[in-house]
């Protein structure tokens, strides 16, 4: 009997979602220790055990997987906190990294500093070699200024290495002679090989990617030796899987090798979390909408699946490697408001969580959107979490007043209200500028809606953009640990082969599918995953001659095997054409690179049907300012405990819980799922 | 949301936020649908959403210029056709002596009508592939005139009444060179302006002409506000500010860019009399340019959250001369225009300078640009490109910032070629792109660093444009100069060559050839003494700077060998020139 459990480390809160071979499960929440997220997370097994009337020996001896999101990388990048790295690079290119073809951010702001390099000047080397762009060596590695660089670098403490030539994507002979040269010069480093790790064609991207992995391997390697060892010394004999930005977990040793890849393991989570709530309920399309203290995370679901892009910047540092398709505002409970030039404008600044919103009384000086939603009556006032957070009215009422009310000329409440109105549409215009960016039509949507505050504000946001279905999971506040034990094994391989489609060469093709399976399979039997859970996913990156973006287009199997080249010309117009609205079908297209996805099924996980609990009547009343309305009225109080599957309540209302509260408006109606999640629509 | 009557200063923030959204919406609607490479990859267009009167209500701002550069062609539009707008009409324009900013830029404006009122506008202005002229391309350095430029279009309507003008559209597509790809072009600029037109119909349509006519008012008013507030942060006085260029394409001499800033309490008077004539050449911002110019820099000089609309522009007085550098007279060339906001940026930071010196930033490295046409022998055909590699610099530092090394030029943001793909497109490879060291302006704050560029072509029958200025960035309060652009081709067979900074090379262009430009330096911020010794020693242990230069700008003495500063002795030197600025020193 083997149960598992997935764990997600975030900012202040670590989750944990326990699963039993019959499909039950338990939740748990502890508070995050930052300095090694190990001891916390052992903390919260300890205490978990209690609750599952177990000793921590006992409950880990019967867990047989973790999966587990994890925001170690994440941080050390945030904080600067990585390794101390050395970059070794084609001699006359080591600024690369720093220039960062040039993008400055924001066209207006003067002081805009540029980030700092992940790796100083001076630790950025030149090694002569050089390959030529069809990847033929024209200059060997010279051994002397490997030799150097080395010095230089033992001297300095460097621990971590990067190697990165120019051209080397499809020719590695030069990375690999100076990565023996420096194994054997520097002992113990970790080092990244650039045609390792991201064999595809263009060295900034391959260069920052193969950086940052240096950067944050030692810290992951370290951290999840710390958590492995830990887990192992209190009776765990299982699988730990770490959850990657890709949406996929990996075994702890892949995932020590690829850290870069698991910058985004938290967002993730959410995004896997929404495919599955959204398929549940018919829905191939739909936006997570995760609200939490201080920002606010979209996620994409398209085709039913959490969308990926090859290439995304994070915290302004490159990394080219897939990642789920989420963008991040600075909205939130904690969100400021504050009147400038007569407007009042909410956000991206927050209160965070120290001092947090004014009503915490933690020193809260300023007006956030939870002030605001506690003088509207969204919240209760007795308190969040059962109240262990107790809550101060009149202070949220006086800083409104302070700092919004009087400047404007008008009430406290209409002040809140305004807060609310402004926010709404902020976060509707983030949800609308992805999608529009992406080419697709928010009314196709579902809304799939987390966090702690998510639930009061995502009506008026749906409304804005005329989405009609709006699901929020029962208990909310896990999602993201429950998207991390939905997901599957996952390793993301690409090779550049760069050709005109006319003049390819079959046989080569099919041949670098054949070593990208090969290795896809290899990995996947090393995580005990048997030939029936496995599959393969192919893709050609392909654009029109001249172009300088590229389509990532699906192929079968069969149509490589087969030499189908005239199918994937019509699939890539078409595409082009569903993108970009055009298609030109007398155009040269080029084959970029060559994609493979291997994909192992983790045992499925849905959570068990709930039961008829029969017509709840409302546990109380309050007062309340519905959006769209400047009058204080009475409105119905549910406690989710006792809404059973399939009831149905009309607006106004609000249903209560211990960690997720909703907000129905009127004109909308909640209905009670069978696994007891709200859903809500607009009365027609 | 809609139905509540929210305080108005909560209404207009968020119709802001949605005309902004249907701005974005548009601009992503073009991105999507070009076919141009201008458009859909180096993103060379803007999009802005105007009131009945042409006046500028939102814009997305991706890039600098155009967001301040429709406008104008609006109010041409509506000068020109006052009463004959109708619902279902579309205008195109470029004429630069009606408010347009390079004769390359093509615009449509649509009209946007509640019933019978005029609601608002929407417009839509990009770099065109071709827009006819003797060469092509429509760049012609060599032009003394607008008809050696490119076809010029006053505001005529394209469409009447929702029904396409074919007499109209023909002939201008019958004078350009690439109507296959222009054409599809100039309908995806309408088709993103009618995607507006529809969002913002709607929103005035749902809360009634009035309530809209008097958010746009409300938010013209709370702009107003903040840029009067902005204003009044700058002391109250009168300051010069001067930049100058020496080559115009054809001869050499100063020309000078000179603004007249007066700030009187709230308002603000710029007045560029002074400024040199127009030249005979295409160097000449016409009116949309030189004000979209100052309107991009002066954006830099308060809350970069400040919205850009009419607001923003009531406490302004802008005076530019007719008949000068910055308003010429037709039948002036005027391609360049565009660059010499780089030449006004610098007049515009000398003049603010005195008045507010902690919001300003010293010199930034002026463009330098160039075309390639050329034989690809690998591919066996004709290639075009622009080294956008080298077309970028240090920029100048600022009070609390160094500049960014080899970063973005004013005006101008555009990505760098990755070195993968510049070898794999065009037959030229790559043996250099790193920064240069010692080009950095010294300062308390110091300039970025210029970067040099080396790379070999492989091609034949090459034709290279070069345009651009070659001066690095001024230094600023003590602050010493960037180093200057350098552009150099050196051939197989040891020679080499400097061409001016605007010249059309016809010189044979042989296999084998070395392409060399050394980008500038930004300039400086405050005295270089005044720098922590610890942040010189960084520079000097990341190889920006050489010893010598710590020495002699920044009096930090440090071991040539290891690098290693020495504390005692950086403080005697600096305690010994401490009274001494090094510029004075230098001379």
């Amino acid at each position: 009997v083997k149960y598992r459990v997935g764990i997600d480390v975030g900012g202040t809160f670590t989750d944990f979602l326990l699963v039993r071979d019959d499909s039950s499960f338990s939740t748990f929440k502890t508070f995050t220790t930052t300095q090694d997220q190990a001891i916390g997370i052992m903390e919260g097994l300890r205490a978990f055990a209690e609750g599952e009337k177990t000793d921590l020996r006992g409950l880990l001896g019967r867990i047989g997987l973790i999966l587990h999101g994890t925001t170690a990388t994440t941080n050390s990048v945030l904080t600067g906190s990585g390794a101390r790295t050395g970059l070794l690079t084609t001699k006359g290119f080591r600024d690369a990294l720093e220039m960062r073809r040039g993008v400055k951010e924001r066209i207006y702001d003067n002081k805009y500093p540029a980030p700092p390099p992940l790796v100083p000047r001076y630790r950025r080397l030149p090694v002569s070699e050089r390959l030529a762009y069809n990847g033929v060596v024209v200059e060997e590695v010279d051994p002397a200024s490997v030799e150097e660089a080395c010095k230089l670098f033992r001297a300095d403490g460097v621990t971590a290495v990067a190697i990165c030539f120019l051209n080397a994507y499809g020719n590695g002979a030069n990375e690999i002679a100076c990565k023996q040269m420096v194994d054997s010069l520097l002992d113990g480093a970790y080092i990244t090989v650039s045609h390792e790790l991201l064999p595809r064609v263009g060295f900034y991207d391959r260069l920052s990617t193969t950086v940052l992995n240096s950067y944050t391997g030692p810290i992951l390697a370290r951290y999840l030796a710390s958590l492995s060892s830990k887990l192992k010394e209190s009776g765990f004999g299982g699988t730990l899987l770490v959850m990657q930005s890709s949406g996929g977990v990996v075994s702890a040793e892949t995932a020590v090798r690829t850290p870069a890849a698991a910058v985004g393991s938290g967002p993730a989570g959410g995004a896997i979390a929404g495919e599955r709530y959204a398929k549940v309920h018919g829905y191939q399309k739909a936006v997570t909408f995760d609200m939490g203290g201080t920002s606010l995370d979209v996620a994409r679901i398209v085709d039913g699946r959490a969308a990926t892009v090859q290439i995304a910047d994070f915290d302004r540092y490159r990394v080219a490697l897939p990642m789920v398709d989420v963008v991040s505002i600075g909205a939130g409970g904690g969100s400021l408001a504050r009147v400038a030039g007569g407007l009042l404008h909410v956000g991206p600044e927050s209160a965070g969580s120290q001092p947090g919103p004014a009503c915490y009384g933690r020193g809260g000086k300023l007006p956030t959107v939870t002030d605001a939603d506690l003088l509207l009556g969204y919240i209760n006032p007795a308190g969040l979490l059962g109240g262990r957070v107790p809550l101060d009215v009149a202070a949220a009422s006086a800083v409104l007043k302070q700092h919004v009310a009087d400047l404007l000329g008008i009430s406290e409440e209409q002040a809140a209200a305004a807060v609310y109105d402004v926010i709404s549409v902020n976060m509707a215009t983030a949800v609308k500028d992805l999608l529009y960016e992406r080419g697709d039509d928010p009314r196709e949507f579902a809304l799939v809606v987390a966090g702690g505050a998510g639930p009061l504000h995502a009506v008026p946001v749906a409304a804005e953009l005329g989405i009609t279905t709006v699901i929020i999971p029962r208990d909310a506040s896990i999602f993201t640990a429950a998207g991390v034990i939905f997901a599957d094994l996952r390793h993301d391989f690409v090779q550049t082969y760069f050709s005109t489609l006319d003049q390819l060469d079959l046989d080569r093709l099919r041949a670098i599918f054949n070593d990208l399976a090969a290795r896809g399979r290899a990995a996947l039997a090393a995580e005990g995953i048997d030939s029936g859970d496995q599959s393969f996913e192919y893709s050609l990156d392909m654009r029109y001659d001249r172009q300088i973006f590229e389509i990532q287009v699906p192929v079968s199997s069969d149509q490589i095997a087969n030499g189908d080249l005239a199918e994937i010309r019509q699939r890539f117009h078409r595409l082009h054409n569903e993108s970009y609205g055009y298609d030109l079908p007398e155009a040269h297209i080029e084959l970029i690179n060559a994609r493979l996805v291997a994909v192992g099924r983790t045992p499925p996980f849905w959570f068990p049907e709930q039961e008829e609990r029969g017509r709840p009547s409302p546990i109380g009343s309050r007062g309340v300012f519905l959006p769209g309305s400047d009058t204080r009225e009475q409105i119905a109080i549910f406690d989710s405990d006792a809404l059973g599957r399939g009831v149905k309540l009309d607006g106004p209302a609000l249903v209560e819980g211990r960690a997720t509260s909703v907000l129905i408006p009127r004109g909308w109606w909640l209905e009670v799922d069978t696994y007891g999640n709200y859903v809500l629509h607009p009365v027609s | 949301v809609e139905k509540r009557v929210s305080p108005l200063a909560a209404r207009v923030a968020i119709f802001r936020t949605r005309l902004k959204s249907f701005a974005r919406e548009m601009v992503v609607g073009i991105q999507r649908t070009a076919r141009s490479p201008l458009k859909n990859q180096a993103y060379d267009f803007g999009v802005v959403i105007m009131d009945p009167q042409g006046g500028m209500m939102e814009a997305d701002e991706f890039r600098a210029l155009f967001p301040f550069a429709i406008h104008p062609g609006c109010r041409n539009v509506v000068a020109t056709f006052g009463e004959e707008i109708y619902p279902g009409d579309v205008f195109m324009h470029n004429d630069v002596f009606g408010g347009n900013l390079q004769p390359n830029d093509a615009g449509v404006y649509v009209p946007i009508f509640v019933g019978d009122e005029l609601v608002a506008w929407t417009g839509a202005k990009g770099h065109m592939a071709d827009l006819g002229g003797p060469v092509p391309s429509s760049c012609n350095p060599t032009a003394t005139d607008y008809f050696q430029e490119s076809l010029r279009i006053p505001a005529v309507k394209v469409y009447e009444r929702g029904k396409l003008r074919r007499d109209v559209w023909n002939l201008i597509f019958s004078n350009v060179r690439l109507p296959e790809i222009d054409g599809p072009d100039m309908m995806t600029m309408i088709g993103a302006c009618r995607l507006g037109e529809r969002r913002i119909g709607e929103l005035a349509k749902s809360m009634g002409v009035a309530s809209f006519r008097q958010l746009v008012a409300a938010l013209y008013d709370s702009t107003e506000t903040m840029m009067r507030a902005e204003i009044a942060r700058i002391p109250d006085g009168s300051y010069l500010g001067e930049s100058h260029f020496h080559f115009d394409g054809i001869r050499e001499g100063k020309q000078t860019i000179r603004l007249r800033l007066t700030v009187s309490g709230d308002e603000m008077d710029l007045d560029y009399t002074g400024t040199s004539p127009q030249s005979q050449s295409y160097c000449n911002a016409p009116y949309g340019s030189a004000t979209a110019g100052t309107m991009t820099f002066l954006s830099m000089l308060v809350d970069p959250l400040l919205p850009h609309n009419e607001g923003m522009f009531r406490p302004l007085r802008l005076t530019m001369p007719e008949g000068s550098l910055m308003n010429p007279r037709p039948p002036a060339a005027t391609y360049y225009g565009n660059f010499m906001s780089a030449v006004n940026a610098e007049a515009i930071m000398q003049a603010f300078s005195q008045a507010v010196p902690e919001r300003v930033t010293a010199g930034w490295t002026r463009p330098m640009s160039l075309q390639v046409i050329a034989w690809d022998p690998r591919r066996e055909r004709w290639y075009a490109d622009i080294d956008f590699i080298a077309l970028k610099g240090g920029s100048g530092a600022t009070d609390g910032s160094d500049g960014w090394n080899n970063g973005p030029i004013f005006g101008v943001s555009t990505l760098t070629n990755d070195y993968e793909f510049f070898e794999l497109q065009d037959p030229h490879t790559l043996l250099l792109h790193e920064f240069k060291r010692d080009s950095s302006g010294s300062g308390k704050w110091r300039g970025g660093n210029g970067a040099i560029t080396r790379w070999r072509f492989d091609g034949s029958s090459a034709t290279l444009v070069l345009q651009g200025e070659p001066e690095g960035g001024f230094g600023l309060f003590g602050g010493l100069p960037g180093t200057e652009n350098v552009f150099t081709l050196h051939f197989p067979d040891g020679s080499s060559y400097r061409p001016k900074s605007k010249e059309v090379i016809r010189l044979p262009i042989p296999a084998g050839t070395i392409v060399e430009r050394h980008s500038g330096g930004g300039g400086g911020f405050g005295n270089p003494l005044e720098r922590p010794a610890s942040k010189v020693a960084e520079d000097l242990r990341n190889g920006l700077i050489s010893p010598e230069k710590a020495q002699n700008d920044y009096g930090v003495v440090a071991d040539p060998g290891t690098l290693a500063v020495d504390a005692e002795g950086t403080s005697r030197l600096r305690a010994r020139r401490g009274a001494r600025s090094p510029a004075k020193e230098k001379a």
